[in-house]
């Protein structure tokens, strides 16, 4: 009998305790894979992350379900890329979600790249600004303190831990970028020019000294013109440029085209919308198979 | 004269096969892919001089993955030549630097090209110090 009692009584302060703690952690609902890893590293225990991307999808073309509707609705904070990226469902996800619910588009909080300016289109910010800023490590530096800042700002409490995670996250980068610097630094400075499927690396691009030459736009779902893809082998033959690269998540078709065509070869798949399946499992890993694959191809 | 069938059809599948070799000719796909242009600068005569504020102080610079210059200087100023590659787009040197004082020390290096351009670079470090450095005619 007394057994019996004990073992209810373990069992009621079991769940108190573990619903108390369940309680005490922020709901995060990431709608970006890179975004979730600095969540899970800058909040550690005190956070429940929810990526509703997964890695290896295309952001860009995302479609918002009931049933992430529902996890962003059920979570403390909502975190977006920004610039842009979530367009097309932004306007539902802000009508649909509960006012407890603070969303932070975290690229909105870092100077952007825009594009369409300089090539005489009607200047519109929403889609003209580069989305793709985590393919910047100075970028993803910002976008640590940012998801820090909302952490404290919801949970004062734990601030010491949000500092704690970030500092050593911002540790891990620091040391990337170094690694990057001196990888990139045995390519000589005239065979910077990458070729990739779609414009995803001009944040790169401006910190690595190199140029980029897209076959798609800064979004995924624009189909290259005859006359992009005519001008750009020309561009390939012109510069010499030795290897054009795939994406993860997009289909090779085009740019197996145009290796056939200006003499280039296929340098390899790179990560250019965020994490993926294979060394792109963290953001680490992701820079440095992009590095490397650039730098080996294009030597 | 109109000899028999099978010799009949021998002969219009060899002559089937002969007009095959021009055709595929004319219409395959050029496979050989083109002449690719190089992109390359001309090696340059550049003069490199390194000034440390500390001496014992043991360097290391890297161009294009290989050791360039590797020196245990004894001395707080050295200078050497190479013949590099130096594009228009400049180039970017790994600098590797130890000294023996763990005080706050820097390292600067001069890079002169024979046009008469200078770029001056400086790594500070306390101990240690490395860092990639970008040479570009402004």
């Amino acid at each position: 009998m007394g057994g019996r009692f004990a073992f209810r009584v373990f069992c009621v302060c079991f769940l108190f305790f573990s619903t108390a703690k369940l309680q005490a952690q922020i709901k995060v609902a990431s709608f970006s894979t890179v975004l979730s890893e600095i969540a899970q590293k800058v909040g550690g225990k005190n956070v429940v992350v929810t990526s509703l991307i997964k890695p290896g999808q295309d952001p860009h073309e995302y479609q918002l379900t009931p049933g992430d509707l529902s996890a962003a609705a059920a979570s403390d904070l909502v975190l977006l890329s920004g610039k842009g990226m979530e367009v097309s469902y932004l306007t539902n996800l802000r009508d649909a979600l509960p006012k407890r619910v603070q969303v932070v588009a975290v690229g909105d909080q870092i100077p952007s790249l825009t594009k369409g300016a300089d090539e005489g289109k009607e200047a519109d910010k929403e889609t003209t600004q580069d989305p793709h800023w985590w393919n910047s490590i100075a970028e993803t530096e910002k976008a640590t303190m940012v998801v820090r800042d909302a952490f404290t700002r919801l949970d004062g409490q734990h601030a010491a831990d949000y500092q704690a995670g970030a500092t050593a996250y911002l540790a891990v980068l620091k040391e990337l970028d170094s690694w990057v610097k001196r990888k990139v630094a045995e390519l000589p400075r005239n065979r910077r020019i990458l070729v990739t499927s779609h414009d995803a690396f001009q944040y790169f691009a401006k910190d690595y000294g190199f140029q980029i030459d897209s076959i798609e736009g800064l979004t995924t779902d624009q189909e290259p013109s005859v006359s992009h893809v005519t001008a750009l082998i020309a561009e390939i033959k012109k510069q010499g440029v030795k290897a054009v690269f795939l994406e993860n998540t997009l289909n090779p078709k085009v740019s197996v085209e145009i290796t056939r065509e200006s003499g280039a070869k296929i340098g390899g798949s790179v990560y250019a919308d965020g994490l993926g399946p294979g060394d792109g499992e963290t953001y680490a890993g992701m820079f440095r198979h992009n590095v490397t694959t650039i730098v080996d191809a294009l030597k | 004269m109109r000899g028999s069938p099978l010799a009949q059809a021998i002969l219009v599948v060899a002559a089937l096969l002969l007009l095959l070799i021009p055709l595929h000719r004319l219409t395959q796909r050029e496979q050989r892919p083109p002449e690719l242009s190089v992109v390359s600068a001309a090696p340059k005569q550049v003069h490199l001089a390194v000034r440390t504020t500390a001496v014992p102080c043991r360097f290391q610079i890297t161009f294009l993955g290989k050791t360039l210059w590797a020196e245990d200087a004894g001395m707080p100023e050295l200078a050497k030549d190479f013949n590099i590659d130096f594009p228009k787009e400049g180039i970017d040197l790994v600098v590797d630097a130890t000294w023996e004082t763990k005080a706050l020390a820097a390292m600067e290096i001069t890079l002169s090209l024979p046009d008469g351009t200078t770029i001056h670079k400086t790594l500070w470090g306390q101990g240690t110090a490395d860092d990639v450095l970008t040479f570009k005619e402004e």
